[in-house]
């Protein structure tokens, strides 16, 4: 298969499937196409694995996890669109989340709302000041830049499920594109992640217990979004994370689009092979419980989340970074269990989870989630 | 290389080979494509004396040179020229340890090599054979065993050993030495792996232990006799249900036009098989034909190559058998008892 394509500015290239002059090149094929038929070619590919997957079924609410960027505004736009084509029969709504950046996430809740009037769909923000008593920024300043990406991926999966709860919806749609899953293939091989390279390439993840997240741009090219939002003219919101340049997964991605460069099918190859192998039975997996302290999801005792927040408030933010021993593990795990007084001014800090039989300090479960709904725009 | 600088290296290899006393063996590249022809040898045992000039003399085939000459230029891209080698070198070994009754066939892989292929293997599509390409034992053959018993050693190590034990060795120059990191994607795997290893001394020795635990799907099913014709790997191209597979498809399909144009072997040697039921209109051969005989990895090198006919004969031959058996299973299936 040849991707060069020999622009001719006597003959313009015409569009593969309709005969019109062409306005791009696909990623995905290297065919030449107009742009309506790369709107129906990109539509209809998402409609095809949404419907091949049995992604949802009709009557059910679905969050849109709304970030501003190029992602998750194609998605909210394409699962608005979709929905109404091809009669889904889904409730839609805008769900974001505020890790407390100042100046990124500023900016990119603003296109956040913008979607919302866009796109007229409901929408809600959860912030992790409110959820856990401390922003990114304060982290930051705390631990310093490395590592700071672990505790903004653990806290916003948690902030994630806590804020579709509240809307009560029943299934949770992230813009994860074929991309982000072939990075995620690759960082789990360099890390030895087994427990995260089996789930890694499912399309829905989380069904056991917890509200299922579903990833309906597995299958699609980040180029292709790039260029959809481009010609559609949507607005997005397009800047690195301030605090993201020396992630691990910076390597991976690297080296991910320097295979893209080399051939262009790399990416859907790389999700092909992770499809076509699974972990041997006898490797040990985590097992998959619930915290003691506050009832979500976890393989410990105590989830990720309580262990990073109960370093942050005594002052030991190392705690839960880096690979443990089994005895440092334990160890953990017992200063978190024992419930050891928080540092005054830090009342707010705990989880906050439907669990009634947290006995520390801070104001009951019931106000904290009254002042979160004051939250709610609709 | 030219036939002089081959004949040369060679002897330098055999007499190193010497010191070892093993009975040795050797055969050129392009005898691949002599795999099969009856009557013709495709390897040499190796001399007693290396002073002899013309230890190349019974494997001279221009022929076969220029064959695998022309296979090369036809294949577009230098990852798809890598693959390709690797298969056919493959292929021509297996052959040979078949002849020679050999039960077991060692590669010197070393951890760091076999990292670069695990990562390699899996950017080109091979990830339903990663156990079998990158693990200790391969056992797709059922005569020949392959073995790598330096997979827990790193090139350092290695190198170390050798000096210390003063064993002389030689390096050649492959495809891609001295090519920039963006010529192909081995050679990009390789940069990345080894660049990283240098800030994050585990790297190697994760990406082999992560690659220990790994086996392939369970949906595929192990007991099926559909093998690549390459690469003799489990086919691990069925589309049923959605898939990274059925979404390429899909994509193709929907903005194609008529299928490119098709290659046909006329080859008329097919009917001279002692495989009764061929007719004259399944003598037609096509690139797609071959496609469905390959695994997907092997489907993308395929891809790269213009002439299906510059492929040595047996791998077409085999493919053609295997679609005929196929098209018979399809014809009797409704009275088959056993799913075989």
């Amino acid at each position: 298969m040849h991707d060069t394509l020999t622009l001719n500015e006597n003959m313009p290239t015409k569009c593969k499937r309709c005969g019109v002059n062409a306005n791009l090149k696909r990623p995905k094929t290297g065919d030449a196409l107009c742009k309506e038929c790369f709107y129906y070619a990109f539509e209809l590919e998402v409609h095809n694995t949404i419907k091949g997957t049995n992604l949802f079924t009709s009557g059910e609410t679905v969050a849109v996890a709304a970030s501003g960027g190029k992602d998750s505004t194609v998605l909210a736009h394409v699962m608005k669109l979709l929905n109404e084509r091809y009669n889904y029969g889904l409730t839609l709504m805008l769900l974001s989340v505020d890790e407390g950046i100042t100046g990124y996430r500023d900016d990119s809740l603003e296109t956040v709302k913008r979607n919302q009037q866009q796109y007229d769909l409901p929408l809600k923000i959860v912030s992790y000041g409110e959820l856990y008593g401390w922003t990114m920024d304060d982290i930051v300043k705390q631990i310093g830049l490395k590592n700071n990406c672990t505790f903004c991926g653990v806290f916003r999966r948690q902030a994630l499920d806590r804020g579709a709860a509240l809307l009560n919806v029943d299934k949770i749609v992230t813009g994860h594109n074929a991309d982000d899953i072939a990075e995620t293939v690759i960082m789990n091989i360099l890390r030895g992640d087994v427990a995260r390279l089996q789930r890694c390439t499912s399309i829905t993840t989380g069904n056991d217990g917890f509200l299922p997240r579903c990833k309906p741009f597995k299958y699609t090219y980040e180029k292709e979004i790039v260029m959809y939002a481009y010609f559609k003219k949507l607005d997005y919101f397009s800047t690195e994370c301030i605090y993201s340049p020396n992630a691990y997964r910076g390597y991976a991605r690297a080296y991910l689009k320097d295979l893209e460069a080399i051939r262009s099918s790399a990416i859907i190859d790389i999700i092909h092979s992770a499809e076509k192998f699974e972990i041997k039975k006898e490797v040990k997996m985590p097992k998959q419980g619930t915290c003691t302290r506050c009832g979500y999801i976890s393989s410990c005792e105590v989830c990720k989340a309580c262990i990073l927040l109960e370093g942050l408030n005594r002052g030991l933010p190392r705690l839960g970074i880096g690979k443990t021993t089994k005895a440092r593990l334990k160890k953990m795990q017992d200063v978190v269990s024992q419930n050891a007084p928080v540092p005054d001014k830090q009342a707010t800090s705990s989880c906050i989870c439907a669990a009634t039989d947290i006995t520390t300090t801070e104001p009951d479960i019931g106000t904290k989630l009254n002042n979160l709904t004051k939250v709610l725009d609709f | 290389m030219s036939w002089k600088d081959r004949i040369l290296v060679t002897k330098k290899i055999l007499a190193m080979f010497k010191s070892f006393k093993f009975p040795c063996f050797f055969s050129t590249l392009e005898k691949v494509f002599r795999v099969g022809d009856s009557g013709v040898k495709v390897y040499a045992a190796g001399p007693s004396e290396a002073k002899d000039d013309n230890i190349m003399g019974p494997l001279t085939d221009p022929q076969a040179e220029e064959k695998l000459r022309s296979l090369i230029k036809n294949t577009s891209t230098l990852t798809a020229k890598e693959g390709l080698l690797r298969q056919l070198r493959k292929k021509l070994l297996l052959h040979i340890a078949q002849e020679e009754k050999f039960t077991k066939l060692m590669f010197a892989e070393t951890g760091d090599r076999l990292s670069i292929r695990v990562l390699s293997n899996i950017a080109q599509g091979f990830g339903a054979s990663l156990a079998q390409d990158t693990g200790f034992s391969d056992g797709r053959y059922s005569e020949v065993m392959q073995l790598r018993p330096m997979k827990d050693f790193r090139a350092k190590e290695v190198a170390a050993y050798l000096r210390f034990s003063d064993v002389e060795y030689i390096t050649l120059p492959t495809l891609t030495t001295m090519a920039p990191t963006q010529a192909s994607i081995d050679r990009l795997t390789e940069a990345f792996v080894l660049g990283l290893q240098h800030s994050f001394p585990s790297t190697v020795s994760t990406i082999c232990r992560t690659a220990a635990k790994i086996c392939p799907a369970a949906d595929m099913d192990q007991n099926s006799q559909d093998c690549c014709v390459m690469c003799e790997a489990l086919l691990d191209t069925s589309v049923t249900g959605i898939s990274a597979l059925q979404s390429s498809n899909f994509s193709h399909h929907l903005t194609e036009q008529e299928p490119s144009a098709l290659e046909c072997m006329a080859d008329s040697s097919c009917c001279k098989n002692s495989d009764k039921t061929c007719d004259s209109s399944s003598c037609v051969f096509s690139a797609n034909d071959l496609s469905n005989e390959l695994c997907y990895g092997c489907r993308l090198i395929l891809r790269e190559i213009d002439n299906i006919e510059s492929l040595p004969v047996e791998i077409l031959r085999l493919a053609q058998r295997r679609r005929n058996r196929h098209k018979m299973k399809n014809d009797i299936q409704e009275y088959l008892l056993d799913d075989e």
